[in-house]
């Protein structure tokens, strides 16, 4: 049985590094989701946090056209 | 499953400065009513974070995963105002008919499925010449079309948006205008510029382009003139805005279509990157006026009444000046991200000689004289009417005052230097196999 299942799961290429700043983006949607639990009524700590998370997004999403992974998630 | 091309990279941008802008914006917004602001900011992440997987997705898998993240976090935003009628009709209306558009959309991939046996976008080029079923192809062709033209408000499938722009907050619209569009224009190239190709002797594919290409000149042609037609007779200046926004996704499918015609890969990039560079100028000059839009409308949005805006031009310069300079870079003034923007995406549908495509052009070019009416309407309110109210000049939080800056900025930047961030935006990847299949 076991050995079936080994023999019809294919391993993915799983290229993380080519979904780095959609990771980020969803991060940092999760600390701000979880911050706002902890300590709500508050509005600057959530906006530096999505804002410092969106800026390294952005930096990660400019660093991909130098250095293109080849292929993701086959 | 992903692909890393330029396509994706400058869409996330675009996507990723709209999300920015946005939390700029909303802390007028946040501080005047009592929204929760974390709740708020993580659904706009989540937002985001569907939206760049939407412009990602090489898969038809991943694009509706995208959509889905999108929406559902989109359709709260726009009723997060819980006490407010309109803003509850603009949740409800956009989440049933979002939801509608959702199952078109999954439809049509489903059957495109049927006829090619691959949901990898990739794979769907290739085997479109020798499909199973050719009138599966067709028929799924037509529903992607329905159901893309739902999100990015063309028409005939624009009725939603100007009461779904209305009522949700403006700081909502601002982004429902700038960042879902631009995420569903990524994710409908994707699929039908690179999805499905001209194949020359094939009957079915070509059948399919020469149908797609039609059908969606005729959608630009009507959405350009509804949009602005519609526009010329609104007194709310965000239901203005919404038919502006519907318009504009009119003048980008001509680059949408440039690119679908396009002789070679290299004219396909440079008018797939026309187009993005397009909704990059777009954002930046409706991110602009949606901060100003929020910042005059008080509480619950209630000043969003063209007479509302009566004489404020020498009352609050900076307000004025500011919305004034984003009218003209929306009419497409030289000198401004607008007019740049235009002339990008006009110029793959000119260069492709065909009677149809010039035709298009024509249209363009007349509708941008058109909305010269309502752009112009309101500078002329805010400088040649005179108030009969008075007039309280509304307090503008750093955030606020930051998100102008930038945009009036933005604004100039793109209309003069814009020929670093076009060559970025074509710029090829290094690795041959960037593509993945």
């Amino acid at each position: 049985m076991n050995t079936i299942l080994l023999q019809t799961l294919t391993n993915p290429n799983v290229n993380l590094a080519a979904v780095l700043p959609e990771m980020v983006v969803a991060l940092t949607g999760i600390i701000v989701m979880l911050y706002d639990v902890f300590v709500p009524k508050q509005r600057n700590v959530t906006t530096a946090i999505s804002l410092i998370g969106l800026a390294i997004a952005g930096y990660l999403t400019l660093s991909m056209w130098g250095e293109a992974p080849p292929t993701s998630w086959n | 499953m992903i692909a890393t091309d330029p396509l994706r990279l400058s869409f996330s941008i675009v996507l990723i400065f709209v999300a920015a802008m946005t939390i700029l914006v909303s802390t007028v917004w946040a501080e005047r009513e009592t929204i929760p602001v974390g709740e708020y900011h993580a659904l706009l992440l989540f937002a985001t974070f569907g939206s760049m997987f939407m412009a990602s997705g090489n898969d038809f898998v991943i694009i509706f995963l995208g959509l889905e993240t999108l929406s559902i976090a989109t359709y709260v935003m726009a009723g997060l105002r819980k006490s407010d009628l309109k803003s509850n009709e603009s949740a409800m209306k956009y989440f049933i008919l979002g939801s509608f558009a959702s199952a078109f959309l999954l439809y049509g991939m489903a059957l495109i499925y049927g006829a090619t046996g691959s949901t990898n976008i990739t794979e769907i080029a290739v085997r479109i010449a020798t499909p199973n079923f050719p009138g599966l192809l067709l028929i799924g062709g037509a529903m992607l079309v329905i159901g893309f033209g739902f999100k990015v408000a063309t028409v005939p499938f624009h009725v939603w948006t100007p009461d779904v722009y209305e009522g949700a907050p403006s700081p909502v619209t601002g982004f429902m205008a700038a960042g879902p569009k631009a995420a569903a224009f990524a994710s409908f190239i994707r699929v039908f510029v690179i999805g499905f190709p001209f194949v020359a002797g094939a009957t079915a594919a070509g059948y399919l382009h020469e149908s797609w290409i039609t059908a969606l000149a005729v959608m630009a042609m009507l959405t350009m003139t509804v949009g602005n037609i519609s526009a010329i007779v609104q007194n709310n200046v965000k239901r203005m805005l919404a038919y502006s926004s519907i318009s504009h996704a009119g003048y980008a499918m001509v680059g949408f279509i440039g690119a679908g015609v396009a002789k070679t890969n290299e004219g396909r990039d440079v008018a797939i990157a026309a187009v993005a560079f397009y909704l990059l100028t777009y954002a930046v000059t409706n991110l602009g006026a949606f901060a100003i839009v929020s910042l005059v409308g008080q509480k619950n949005d209630r000043r969003t009444e063209f007479e509302d805006y009566n004489g404020i031009g020498f009352k609050s310069p900076v307000i004025a000046f500011s919305l004034s300079l984003f009218m003209l870079s929306l009419l497409g003034m030289p000198l401004t991200a607008g007019f740049i923007g235009k002339v990008l995406v006009f110029r793959p549908a000119l260069e492709a000689g065909s009677v149809l495509l010039t035709t298009l052009v024509v249209v363009a070019v007349v509708n941008t004289a058109i909305s010269a009416y309502y752009y112009l309407r309101l500078i002329v309110v805010m400088f040649f009417r005179e108030r009969t109210t008075d007039w309280l000049e509304p307090k503008m939080p750093v955030g606020v005052a930051a998100a102008i800056l930038i945009t009036v900025i933005g604004v100039f930047y793109f209309g003069v230097f814009a020929d670093s961030w076009i060559e970025k935006f074509t710029k090829p990847m290094p690795v041959a196999a960037a593509q993945s299949k």
